[in-house]
């Protein structure tokens, strides 16, 4: 019974792109209604030319959320979210869902921030709208089944789902092997001391009155610079520390006053980001890649509130399972076969 | 061989959403849902100047602390301003979009924001100013202030013209 139960929840999560459809549809309808409510409920969101992102420029400005079509999208997102989740209609409201949450943390960009906790799932999910495999276990299949008998029309077999599943896995990889690069592009060797991540870690951005929030970077400005934007070479800004709880705030202090620990921990960071294409090498290295950057995510929810909470999920939904469930019941099975000859050897005495 | 195969759609499908993010990558811009993930990546150190914003608004009576008048956060509105206004000094800003830049295009910007700014002043909060000043100070990671907040650059709200003051 329970191995049946097991094998029938392997099968499921051994088709990633049938899971990701599934959580990615609830997490990606959820936030697009909160960013709808966000968009209706800020004061100065204007948007003018600068606030448009490359796609935002592109579609007709009445498109773009305001107060008379605030509706449109409301009813919209709840119905594509259902029928993306059944599977009616799977390809066009996840299409549709995926353009709309683009277009709306597009706007949520141009009015300050660039959420980038929703850059890597709002891509994925559409790229679900055009892959093959997304709708296995859908209404959809079970109509076009029923219609056109040739099940090999509509079915999807192991190979493709693998090769769709990888174009997923490149795009991950590929954002992980950007961000370690983006670390040394912009720190350089530097970076690794240890004394950047300390800064964020030990940040409490929270405790300051509006105004003394966003802080932002300079330096000197020599000839390279462009002298005519003032003397202060302001190059960035700073990303916020949301944590304010005193036990969270104390691990911070402990930890970010660690130099040692703090450059141990920048070093592995780049490294892990940079070795992102690991996940193809094989199904066992893929999964330890994907629990380490779970992990890492993990570490920084806990230590800046930053939860990167989709790509947690994404990192759990692409997971080799087949294999996870191998090697588990392997290690079940010789903790079992010390037992028994644990019990042996006492019953021997 | 076919060429309209399954196999080939995905492969096709690969390249059509990978080249916008080696496009960021390559060149450290960009725009929503295409990163290159500059998240901490700019290094800090005790020597690291930082700095903060504020805004004033000047007429020929006084002049007024924009602060509560962002209409959101400071956070955004300054990140805003930094980012798609202001710009980095870098020539490819990892926080914006932009592919060009130079003196004219800068000035486009400014007078783009302060003329929408104004507006927002006006239809929101019923005020009206002859200049917008933008000052900065420096401070240490506690936000102390290391220099006193000093003019760095004033928008004229009839010219519709911005002065970067040079200190």
């Amino acid at each position: 019974m329970i191995k049946s139960i097991l094998n029938q929840i392997l099968k499921f999560l051994s088709n990633p792109l049938f899971t990701l459809r599934i959580f990615l549809t609830l997490l990606i309808g959820k936030n697009a209604l909160e960013r709808l409510n966000f968009l209706i409920g800020v004061k100065n969101n204007e948007t003018y030319e600068l606030s448009l992102t490359w796609i935002n420029s592109m579609i007709p400005k009445e498109m773009l959320v305001n107060q008379s079509n605030f509706e449109f999208y409301y009813y919209l997102i709840i119905v594509c979210t259902i029928t993306a989740v059944v599977g009616i209609f799977g390809r066009l409201s996840i299409f549709l869902l995926a353009f709309t949450a683009i277009m709306m943390n597009g706007m949520v960009e141009g009015i300050g921030i660039f959420d980038h906790n929703l850059s890597l799932p709002s891509q994925i999910y559409f790229i679900l709208a055009f892959l093959p495999g997304t709708l296995s276990y859908s209404i959809d299949k079970w109509v076009m089944g029923k219609i056109w008998k040739k099940k090999d029309f509509v079915r999807a077999d192991n190979k493709i789902i693998k090769m769709s599943t990888n174009v997923i896995l490149l795009v991950v990889a590929f954002t992980y092997f950007t961000a370690g690069v983006s670390k040394l592009r912009y720190g350089g060797i530097e970076w690794l001391d240890g004394s950047t991540l300390s800064f964020y870690i030990q940040d409490k951005m929270m405790d300051y009155e509006e105004g003394k929030k966003q802080i932002l970077m300079g330096r000197s400005v020599d000839e390279n610079d462009f002298v005519w934007k003032g003397p202060y070479g302001l190059y960035s800004h700073t990303y916020g520390n949301y944590r304010t709880s005193p036990t969270n705030r104390a691990f911070n202090s402990w930890l970010g006053s660690n130099k040692f620990l703090m450059s141990t921990i920048s070093i592995l960071t780049v490294l892990l980001e940079l070795a992102g294409f690991i996940v193809f090498v094989n199904p066992r290295l893929r999964n330890i890649f994907l629990v380490s950057v779970i992990i890492m995510h993990s570490v920084i929810g806990y230590t800046m509130g930053l939860s990167f909470s989709y790509y947690r999920v994404i990192c759990v939904l692409l997971m080799d399972w087949k294999t996870v469930y191998a090697d588990l019941a392997s290690i079940y099975h010789m903790l079992k076969q010390r037992k028994t000859k644990l019990i042996y050897r006492l019953q021997g005495r | 061989m076919k060429i309209l195969s399954r196999k080939n759609y995905i492969f096709f499908i690969a390249a059509i959403f990978l080249l916008p993010n080696l496009f960021v990558m390559a060149l450290g811009i960009e725009s929503f849902p295409y990163t290159q993930a500059p998240m901490f990546g700019h290094y800090i150190d005790s020597n690291t100047k930082l700095y903060l914003l504020k805004f004033e608004g000047h007429t020929a009576d006084g002049s007024v602390d924009l602060v509560d008048y962002y209409g959101k956060s400071e956070l955004r509105f300054i990140r805003h301003f930094f980012s798609k206004v202001y710009g980095s000094s870098d020539y490819f800003t990892p926080f914006s979009g932009r592919v060009l830049e130079d003196e004219e295009r800068f000035h486009e910007r400014l007078t783009l924001f302060f003329d929408s700014y104004q507006k927002f002043l006006w239809e929101e909060y019923q005020l009206k100013f002859d200049s917008i000043e933008v000052k900065i100070a420096q401070v240490d990671s506690e936000r102390n202030i290391v220099r006193d907040y000093r003019p760095f650059g004033t928008y004229n709200c009839a010219s519709k013209e911005y002065k970067v003051i040079m200190d």
